[in-house]
């Protein structure tokens, strides 16, 4: 299953790594967040499958991230180090990992285009 | 409290590792300092390793809430050694199974410790998370209280990749 496959990607790179930015994750209606481990991914397309898998489940294994392209009905925020609450993906991944603190996944009805 | 001689050990600790990182600085040629723009961080997993056997005295038991039920359990996360011992442990203090518990503590984890309910945790900072995302030596460590929910309860949990 690609669920499993993401995982030990993930944990290859954990151990190559051997640092963790393990921030947690919310999704608006649900009552338990999750952790993830940003250290472990390398792109934003890796971090949009593995939530995708952690929230939807595996219905949308194939096919690109719906929660980056902007078709899904959540999208995707981070709360920086300002306590601000941002659209992920705007800047480069490495500038992101500076300054994430948390992941929040929040209804597309909140967001003004 | 236990806690501030936890804090206070680990801060003399980090204190004395950053003199001596100090020292190591100013003995080495000035070109070397100029490639490491990174304030120096103290291997703090060294440290929690030789507290170890210090923390498990002091660190007390957390509280396991089972919503629906009035009475609450303790559980000393230290104890146990990793998510599977938690999960035969959950199970033989929640679930009356009353028949043969070597049989069925097979292929038990979190999912299924506590048929019909998931097992969370409130951390430091009061958030509800889900337990077994972190490895388990974070997570004895950050785990304030387990909360054991019913999977009716809240919205779309969203675990259905099995």
């Amino acid at each position: 299953m690609l669920a499993n496959q993401i995982k030990s990607e993930q944990e290859g790179l954990s151990k190559i790594n051997n640092r963790h930015l393990s921030v947690k994750v919310n999704m608006e209606g649900s009552l338990i967040g999750r952790k993830i481990d940003l250290y472990a991914h390398t792109s934003y397309e890796m971090l949009a499958q593995t939530l995708e898998n952690m929230f939807y489940g595996t219905h949308n294994a194939v096919g690109s991230s719906r929660l980056l392209n902007g078709t899904s009905e959540f999208v995707l925020t981070y709360e920086d180090k300002e306590g601000d609450c941002m659209l992920v993906g705007d800047v480069p991944w490495q500038m992101f990992l500076g300054s994430v603190k948390r992941l929040r996944i929040l209804r597309n009805t909140n967001m003004q285009h | 409290m236990n806690n501030n001689d936890q804090n206070a050990s680990l801060t003399m600790m980090k204190r004395r590792w950053l003199q001596d990182h100090q020292r190591r600085l100013m003995s080495q040629p000035y070109i070397n300092m100029l490639v490491s723009p990174q304030p120096p961080t103290p291997p703090i997993h060294k440290f929690l390793k030789e507290e170890d056997d210090l923390i498990t005295g002091v660190i007390p038991a957390v509280t396991v809430v089972v919503e629906g039920r009035s009475i609450c359990h303790r559980i000393s996360l230290h104890n146990h050694d990793g998510y599977n011992s938690l999960a035969k442990a959950l199970r033989r203090m929640l679930v009356d199974d009353g028949g043969n518990e070597d049989d069925r503590e097979e292929g038990l984890d979190l999912s299924n410790a506590v048929p019909g309910h998931i097992i969370a945790y409130e951390d430091m900072e009061n958030d509800l998370l889900l337990a077994g995302d972190l490895n388990w030596k974070d997570f004895a460590r950050v785990a304030r209280r387990l909360r054991i929910i019913p999977v009716k309860s809240h919205s779309s949990k969203g675990k259905g990749s099995k």
